[in-house]
């Protein structure tokens, strides 16, 4: 007999998609925590003699250079650093406010459950690049502020997913029997509860790493997010605009490695919602 | 019917509060002082602070503020835009209709292209071409609108120079502004021809934000077909001798068109923030870029009223889709 989280275990190795998705995000972390040990050039080092060179395997600057003469893997690396931290301060701050909010929500009922609701209906009505733009524009422009813009745009759909889950849980028998035994509130929530929806939960972390990386460069795009010369990948699309004739590694590039990693957490969270509830088949 | 619309309409008022005093305490969280910053460099004396701090109702206690900007928004004034010195109302409205033709034109690209995609992967599940059809869609759902937009121009209007890069129709034509919608506009005022730039100015903007519906739909479609086609009637329908094909796109379809008029239906709001992208990628002139703009030129009055404006916007959608359900799904219409 295995435990369910070894079941689990074996049912994500069998996909073999979700996976390799895994293996391509521990390269992409590993390049963002030891940044420094792949590049050559500093990415914000501007050399006037190697402008909007194009990628090749002959020179130094493997994949080119953008228009101040800075090396563009240098810039993608320190890129993949500053999307995968802002991606995972996203995932940590919506997930601590909307895990004890839906929790509340779903266990409670009533008035509660209205209030934080509608709270919710209210971010939901609102296209969520524009809620980012409003807190931004509150906050001011900025990394740090980008980070709590993400987060709070996420912080919706994780309330509705763990309301969902908790307004189920909480009916089942093994709640009901330690309600029975006398447990407190408190007690089933956290020592049931929250047990039981870590499935949910990872899953919903893994698809918000893909929408919080996509947000902040969204924002980085249209100037409000992160500032040059941030190497910020949304930030370098939109220096490469002006150069979309001359360079077309500079569009390319940041684009396909957001896509990347993206694309991974999605299909990572698509394997995890598979492994963690064998309810759900595919056809 | 008549209940769900007065219910749904009753369910939208809270919403609507809450986003009203969202977009009214929006202007009071700014950093800096908001009068000043309207006041611009010329800066202003003492004076011309405190008339205009009075004509905004800003010298008032909150409350009232509140109601006041309510009352007006409920007659339609939603206050003046600083950057084009018009009310926010008239700017929204010359803006709007660029909007929903980019959007419309989008969505048609989506169903047009997502049906006949969708119907196929499900046809010829399990092969090749189903396997290139879901995985070109989950990479669909993984792009960044923005990306997206700047490979296409690069592709089509710099390697190929097939289209142009931005805008809504060349300057030289004299577009007679009747409907606002530039397709429309265009063929009236100079036929075909003028129609057919205006046409291509729309093509990549459309064909950008319209894969985001793409990807939905395609998946919706399969999976809808799959699960439809091991019904017992399509066995029936396969068991008298209908060809494969008319199993397929009419017992088959017929059946699954209210997932897929849903999944259309609740593209609303992605299709707005997409609109709000794309239109900054392409210089198209709607309320996306407008947006946008009022944001880096610290309009609030403009961001306050298109805050509204699109959340009522989105909520007359989702409600539209709604009615289009039930009145589509014979079950809900014969229970209501």
């Amino acid at each position: 007999m295995r435990s369910p989280w070894g079941k689990a275990l074996h049912r994500f190795r069998r996909q073999k998609v979700a996976v390799c998705a895994l293996l391509i995000l521990c390269g992409l972390i590993t390049l963002a925590i030891f940044a420094p040990w792949f590049v050559r050039f500093s990415p914000l080092e501007v050399n006037s003699q190697a402008l909007q060179l194009a990628p090749s395997l002959s020179s130094p600057h493997l994949l080119g250079t953008d228009d101040l003469g800075r090396d563009l893997w240098s810039r993608l690396v320190y890129g993949a650093r500053l999307s995968l931290s802002i991606g995972a301060l996203a995932v940590l701050v919506s997930l601590g406010i909307g895990t004890p909010l839906g929790l509340w929500a779903g266990y409670k009922g009533g008035w509660v459950d209205q209030t934080i609701m509608r709270l919710t209906d209210m971010l939901m009505s609102l296209p969520n690049i524009l809620l980012a733009i409003v807190l931004v524009t509150v906050l001011g422009p900025g990394l740090n502020n980008t980070v709590w813009a993400v987060s709070v745009v996420a912080i919706p759909s994780v309330i509705r997913v763990i309301r969902a889950v908790t307004l189920v849980e909480k009916e089942r028998l093994y709640a009901q029997a330690a309600r029975a035994y006398g447990a407190g509130d408190f007690r089933i929530v956290l020592g049931h509860l929250v047990p039981n929806s870590i499935g949910p939960l990872m899953v919903q972390a893994t698809l918000g790493f893909s929408d919080a990386i996509l947000n902040a460069a969204a924002l980085g795009f249209l100037g409000l997010g992160a500032q040059p010369p941030t190497p910020e990948w949304g930030v370098m699309l939109a220096d490469s605009r002006a150069y979309l004739e001359s360079s077309w590694w500079m569009v390319t590039l940041p684009g396909l490695c957001l896509v990347i990693a993206s694309l991974c957490f999605n299909l990572l969270g698509d394997g995890l919602r598979e492994a963690l509830d064998p309810k759900v088949t595919t056809e | 019917m008549w209940r769900l619309f007065v219910h749904r309409i009753l369910a939208a008022i809270p919403t609507l509060i809450g986003v009203s005093i969202l977009s009214f305490a929006l202007i009071r969280m700014v950093p800096g002082d908001p009068v000043t910053m309207m006041l611009g460099e010329r800066g202003g004396s003492p004076e011309a602070v405190a008339e205009l701090r009075a004509a905004l109702g800003l010298d008032r206690p909150l409350l009232e503020q509140y109601g006041l900007f309510i009352s007006r928004a409920l007659k339609g004034d939603l206050g003046q835009s600083i950057v084009a010195r018009r009310p926010v109302w008239d700017e929204f409205k010359d803006r709007f209709p660029a909007t929903v033709e980019l959007t419309v034109v989008a969505l048609l690209f989506g169903v047009i292209i997502g049906l006949p995609l969708g119907i196929s992967a499900a046809a010829f599940r399990h092969t090749w071409w189903d396997r290139l059809v879901t995985g070109g869609v989950l990479i669909a759902y993984s792009l960044p609108i923005f990306w997206w937009g700047l490979l296409l121009i690069l592709v089509f209007s710099i390697a190929l120079g097939v289209t142009p890069v931005a805008g809504r129709i060349p300057m030289v034509f004299d577009v007679d502004a009747r409907t606002g919608f530039m397709l429309i506009d265009a063929w009236w005022s100079g036929g075909f021809e003028v129609f057919w730039q205006s046409l291509r100015h729309l093509a990549l903007p459309a064909i950008a934000l319209g894969t985001i519906p793409l990807a939905a739909i395609v998946r919706m479609t399969r999976a809808t077909l799959l699960e439809i086609l091991r019904e017992d009637f399509i066995r029936t329908a396969r068991a008298k001798g209908a060809p494969e094909w008319r199993v397929v796109a009419v017992h088959g379809l017929a059946n699954a068109l209210i997932p897929i008029v849903t999944v259309i239906g609740l593209m609303g709001s992605t299709l707005l923030t997409g609109a709000i992208l794309t239109e900054t990628i392409f210089a198209w002139p709607g309320i996306g870029k407008w947006l946008v703009a009022s944001v880096t030129a610290r309009d609030y009055p403009v961001l306050q009223g298109g805050l509204l404006l699109i959340c009522i916007i989105v909520m007359s959608v989702n409600l539209l889709v709604d009615m289009l359900y039930s009145w589509l799904n014979p079950l809900v219409r014969k229970s209501s």
